[in-house]
């Protein structure tokens, strides 16, 4: 009796989990998991060929709309490239007709919704994230965002002002860096697939480029609609066909990339970034299509090589035993519109780049070179199994899949497919996919990372490719100017004899005067040695401070203190002393000018004059032939962008046998930047 | 074009002036799912049933960070958190007795290196021999290491998200499992806390370095931000990178980390935090077997460092290779304060949305910066923190136009406040934010141990917003002429070398 009643309590005991003993990981008996009920999702299709998806989900009183457009950057053409990026980000910000922007961002933000656009490589989207009683009054902006954006100018001008700052940083970030130049050469540096934007790119955008695009793109028959939330399907089944309906069904675009066209070959390739201690290292080459046979085993390599938290061999040799890395990952992508990429990926300091790439590729030799074990076959296979419960965590993510694969055009079964080959994946199919697929033979290893610190190590591994990344500045927009020769060297005769009437050469030009800039007047005195040398003091209120440029160097000092001025400086100093109105005098004979003709300053006829050498434009004043102004655009380093630069003349005083004019305003952009007033000048 | 109608206009004006109140997500729904209580040693449990899926999410929170970290041993906190990957006594190793000594002497032969290497006239000879011995007793420890066991063990049970993360304020582990594998949670999180085993310490710091390497040396906005810390605060740890600065990486030792983690790693001063498909009396069952027997330990030590007043504005200047940034940053007031929240509502009328003050300006209207935004509590919320104000220049734009420009926005508020439609919105989108947050079982498990840690209840998740309803406008100008105050900021900018920047 009392051993039954002992074997009953133990078993109660055991029944319900309370006092039971601490158990080792290893002993533990878990019960049978609790099942994930399917949601239903209800699919229709409207006459305009929208295709819709609806779930309910009454856990929160929220209601998300998504709209998933069959488009894409793929569709531009390179000379145009961030097209797609500001027409994703304008259709938004611009607002529409019946929603402009002005009224658009505070309707949505004071009821905490969020509308929002953008486009991507091979598919552009829309979503609505709403409160739920606020569904009803919200949906109308989601489909006037669609159908009528107003693309107005403001905010072209603006997306493009982002993309020219966002060019301009984009090597500032290290992994940024990599993962750019490492798809470069992995699908070409000309291809659809490694478009970059450019300044010159995002310059020959337009407005209709952007209205074109989306003219052709968002349409009935490219698009597909899911719904997710706190509703009843057949209100909202309502809501969606009255709201939808009246889009125009359009043309249906295709989803056709271009062939890659990969040739295996083994390359080094470096790029020098100097403000970091540590390599950045992208390797590896081509890899496949889902629809490979070979998918499940190719996955299994992927597990057993870098799957699990550390559990892949890559974390455990690369970061876990030899501390190589914090991050070391990698994989043979299989992508689903075009093949993806055989890469892995590590940071390692720049002292153990070359031990770091060589422990990653014998870890890839491994592979290939040795059957991996049954348990590490098992290991992988338990780890992905017992892991399928969070394929879905949410019913979003049921509707998610459901709306991918439709998009993507995949069967329905194709993840559960993937699962019964995965059961079957042996020891020797992982070898075999290993020696078929991977050519660590024939690895493209991009290291970005500081020259200093990594010295010599790379040339271990071949002949090193220095991959320049400066970022290219926007074409000069040269007009082609057919002017009236004669009239042209007449002028410029003129011209030289009016500023310089003894017609003398001048090696030497100083002269004293007052520099106002930024709200300051200083005392400056100044020599200028043609071509391209000056000395210049400055009396400025915290002592006397001397600038100095010869021979392509130059100087700033102020007491005993002396610091080399940047190059960048040197070269506009330079400038500015070359195209001096005196020593363009001197050197009128040597240069093409170009008579452009007269225009109205100030009720003066003024003589245009292009001097090509200096793309500087001179307007005389047609009695004296003493120049008004001069005007030249430049891209100038220092403001990273196209600058346009005018000097006014007045004032004119000879001396010395050159005319010198005692006031000069100078003007960039149309702002007065700064000016300055001579008092006496000599010259030899 | 639309019709608006008298109902519409009436509709808009409740929306905008009246706090929008939504049907279930208010704190009695929600505590209905909620079941919490401490243990004897003093472990606070949270467990919050949502069975949306047959999957939970686990997170064990210790009111532990880098400002608790004894002077000379800054990263240590973080350090431990790696640690708590290495495994136990049976955990991640192939024999105990026997590594035991092993991990010893490896202990001693670093600390005699360091020691040497440390010394003014240090022999070079003497602390060369003295790295190859610590590298022997190394290489020989590792021959009883089973690496990364405890991951593995995690990963085989199908279990995914498996990481940790360290900040100034505290120390957090989490990872989600099939809902019927919690015990297994539950036998792991008790062992790895309860018999921590340092193995691989030195190995790992290694990998600390690359860490350090990665996120600030070779990051520009990362070596602004440590500077930026480190010119802020005078005496308060909140100035010290929680990676730690390498000389102290370097300078840990096993013994360091041990003793850290007796003094912090009390019950009383941790949370464990459950939420998705449990049960949570078989939860409560779990949470008395596994760690019942943690022993109770003293109260971790309080931090007692207040920062001193500061007697003016400090600003510095980074000039490098990369593109330009500016940051400012106010010093304010604690999360537990009663001007946080206020501060909170300034943040937002300052930077969240497209109808933001600094956006509107700075980027959309002037086009001067890429991104501009203000934020409150960084770098964390338990001391004193700061209110930061940072913007991305765009191309060719000088820092003093953005400083201009951002000193106009927050000076037009201090002069002029804000409107009752700025305040309605921000209330509106915290609380349409709190009930999106609502739909993952990591984030909620992470916020109720984190509303817990900071405020003494998970309920503050729910009953700061009730609290913000009652601000003015009056209450956000107040907050921003008493903190957004020139003598009270620290500016720090990067500049491009050879750049326009004025």
């Amino acid at each position: 009796m009392n051993h039954l009643k002992t074997v009953l309590f133990i078993a109660f005991i055991g029944v319900t989990g309370l006092a039971t003993a601490q158990t080792p990981h290893d002993q533990l008996i878990f019960p049978e998991i609790n099942r994930f009920v399917m949601p239903k999702i209800e699919t229709f299709t409207l006459r305009n060929g929208i295709t819709v998806f609806l779930v309910e989900d009454k856990e929160l009183p929220i209601i998300q709309v998504d709209v998933l457009v069959r488009t894409g950057s793929f569709r531009v053409p390179a000379e145009k490239a961030g097209l797609t990026s500001m027409v994703g980000q304008v259709m938004r910000t611009g607002g529409s007709t019946a929603y402009p922007a002005s009224v658009l961002n505070p309707l949505l933000e004071n009821k905490a919704a969020s509308v929002e656009t953008s486009v991507g490589f091979t598919s552009a989207s829309a979503r609505l994230n709403v409160l739920k009683e606020d569904f009803e009054p919200v949906l109308p902006v989601l489909i006037d965002l669609l159908r009528n954006p107003l693309f107005p100018q403001d905010q072209i001008d603006l997306a493009k002002t982002q993309q020219r700052s966002a060019i301009s940083r984009r090597n500032d970030d290290v992994s940024g860096i990599t993962n750019r130049e490492f798809r470069k050469l992995i699908y070409g540096v000309n291809s659809v697939y490694t478009r970059g934007t450019e300044y010159a790119t995002i310059d020959a955008v337009t407005r209709d480029d952007m209205v074109e695009f989306h003219k052709n793109g968002f349409v009935g028959r490219n698009m597909t609609v899911s719904v997710i939330g706190d509703f009843n399907t057949r209100d909202m089944r309502r809501s969606i066909e009255r709201a939808f309906t009246p889009i125009p069904a359009g043309t249906r675009q295709s989803l056709n990339l271009p062939e890659i066209g990969y040739e295996f070959k083994a390359g080094v390739h470096f790029i020098a970034k100097n403000d970091v201690n540590q390599s950045n290292i992208l390797m590896g080459h081509i890899g496949g299509l889902r629809n490979n046979p070979d998918y499940a085993a190719l996955q299994m390599m992927n597990e057993i090589l870098s799957g699990g938290s550390f559990s892949g061999r890559l974390m455990q040799e690369v970061r876990t035993n030899k501390g190589y890395a914090y991050g070391v990952g990698g994989a043979y992508q299989s992508g689903i519109l075009f093949p993806g990429p055989f890469f892995v990926s590590l940071s390692t300091a720049s002292a153990s780049t070359a031990d770091a790439i060589r422990a990653t590729i014998g870890e890839i030799r491994k592979m290939q070179d040795a059957p991996v074990s049954e348990a590490e076959v098992r290991e992988a296979r338990e780890r992905i199994l017992n892991s399928l419960v969070f394929r879905y965590e949410s019913r979003a993510d049921v509707l998610n899949e459901k709306v991918g694969y439709a998009y993507n055009g995949l069967p329905e079964d194709l993840f559960d497919r993937y699962i019964e080959d995965l059961r079957k994946v042996t020891v020797a199919d992982v070898q075999r996919v290993a020696k078929k697929y991977l050519r660590p033979d024939a690895m493209q290893i991009l290291v970005v990372g500081n020259p200093a610190e990594v010295g010599n190590q790379l040339a271990a591994f071949g002949t090193v490719n220095t991959i320049d990344i400066t970022i290219p500045r926007p074409a000069q927009a040269r007009a082609i100017v057919r002017g009236d020769a004669d009239q042209g060297r007449m002028w410029a005769t003129k011209m030289a004899t009016a500023i310089l009437p003894n017609g003398a050469p001048v090696n030497r030009l100083s002269y004293e005067g007052t520099l106002n800039q930024g709200g300051m007047a200083l005392q400056t005195s100044t020599e200028l040695r043609f071509p391209d040398a000056l000395t210049q003091t400055i009396t400025t209120p915290g002592g006397l401070v001397t600038i100095s440029v010869a021979a392509g160097a130059g100087s700033q000092s102020m007491g005993p203190n002396s610091q080399p001025l940047p190059p960048v400086f040197v070269e506009i100093i330079e400038k500015q002393v070359a195209g001096h109105y005196v020593n363009v005098a001197q050197t009128l004979a040597s240069t093409t000018v170009t008579y452009l003709g007269t225009e109205d300053l100030d009720g003066v006829a003024a003589v245009k004059l292009l001097v090509e050498e200096t793309n500087t434009t001179w307007y005389l004043e047609p009695s004296t032939a003493l120049p008004l102004r001069s005007m030249s655009k430049e891209f100038n380093a220092m403001a990273g962008m196209e600058v346009e630069s005018v000097n006014l003349y007045a004032n004119w005083t000879l001396a010395d046998g050159v005319m010198m004019a005692y006031s000069e305003t100078n003007l960039m952009n149309g702002q007065v930047a700064s000016s300055q007033t001579i008092t006496r000048h000599t010259s030899d | 074009m639309t019709q608006i109608s008298m109902k519409h206009v009436i509709l808009a004006i409740a929306i905008l002036w009246i706090p929008r109140s939504t049907s279930a997500q208010n704190l009695a729904e929600f505590e209905k799912n909620v079941t919490q209580f401490t243990l004897e040693n003093g472990l606070t449990v949270i467990i919050l049933k949502r069975d949306v899926a047959p999957v939970a999410s686990f997170v064990t929170y210790v009111g532990v960070g880098g400002a608790n970290e004894p002077v000379g041993q800054t990263g240590i906190a973080h350090i431990f958190e790696h640690m708590a990957f290495k495994g136990t006594t049976t955990i991640g190793t192939s024999d105990w007795e026997k590594e035991k000594p092993l991990l010893e002497a490896v202990n001693t032969s670093y600390k005699a290196w360091l020691r040497e290497k440390n010394r003014p006239y240090a022999d070079t000879a003497s602390v060369r021999r003295l790295w190859i011995a610590f590298k022997a007793a190394e290489e020989q420890a590792k021959t009883y290491v089973v690496n990364n066991e405890f991951s593995q063990i995690i990963d085989r049970a199908g279990g995914v998200g498996l990481n940790a993360f360290t900040s100034s304020d505290e120390t957090g582990y989490f990872y989600s499992l099939p809902q019927n594998k919690a015990e297994l949670w539950f036998t792991l999180e008790a062992a790895r806390f309860k018999d921590p085993v340092f193995r691989e310490f030195y190995v790992e710091k290694d990998v600390v370095k690359e860490e350090r390497r990665m996120r600030t040396d070779s990051n520009p906005i990362g070596r602004l931000i440590e500077e930026f810390l480190a010119v802020a605060y005078s005496a308060h740890p909140y100035k010290n990178p929680v990676i730690g600065w390498p000389s102290d990486i370097e300078a840990v030792t096993m013994d360091d980390a041990l003793a850290f983690y007796s003094r912090f790693y009390v019950p009383s001063n941790m949370i464990v935090s459950i939420a998705g498909d449990v049960d949570p009396a078989r939860m409560r069952a779990f949470a008395q077997t596994y760690f019942g027997d943690l022993p109770k330990g003293e109260p971790a030590p309080a931090l007692m460092v207040k920062e001193p007043p500061q007697r003016g504005e400090r600003r510095f200047v980074i000039e490098e290779e990369s593109q330009p940034f500016f940051i400012s940053g106010y010093r304010s007031v604690e999360a537990t304060h009663p001007d946080a929240p206020a501060l909170e509502i300034l943040s937002d009328i300052l930077s969240s949305g497209r109808t933001s003050r600094l956006y509107k300006r700075l980027v959309e209207q002037d086009k001067l910066a890429l991104e501009a935004a203000g934020f409150y509590g960084f770098p964390g919320t338990k001391y004193q923190t700061l209110f930061v104000a940072y913007a991305v220049p765009n191309q060719g734009v000088s820092i003093d136009s953005i400083e201009t420009a951002m000193e106009e926005e927050l000076e037009r508020v201090r002069s002029q406040g804000v409107t009752q439609e700025e305040l309605s919105r921000s209330i509106t989108q915290r609380r349409a934010n709190l009930i999106r947050s609502l739909s993952s079982n990591n984030g909620l498990a992470l916020s109720l141990a984190q509303n817990q840690s900071t405020y003494g209840d998970w309920r503050a998740l729910f009953r700061n917003l009730n609290a913000m309803t009652e601000l003015t406008p009056a209450d956000i100008q107040r907050v921003a002429q008493t903190y957004l105050v020139k003598s009270q900021r620290t500016v720090g900018i990067i500049q491009t070398s050879g750049g326009i920047n004025d």
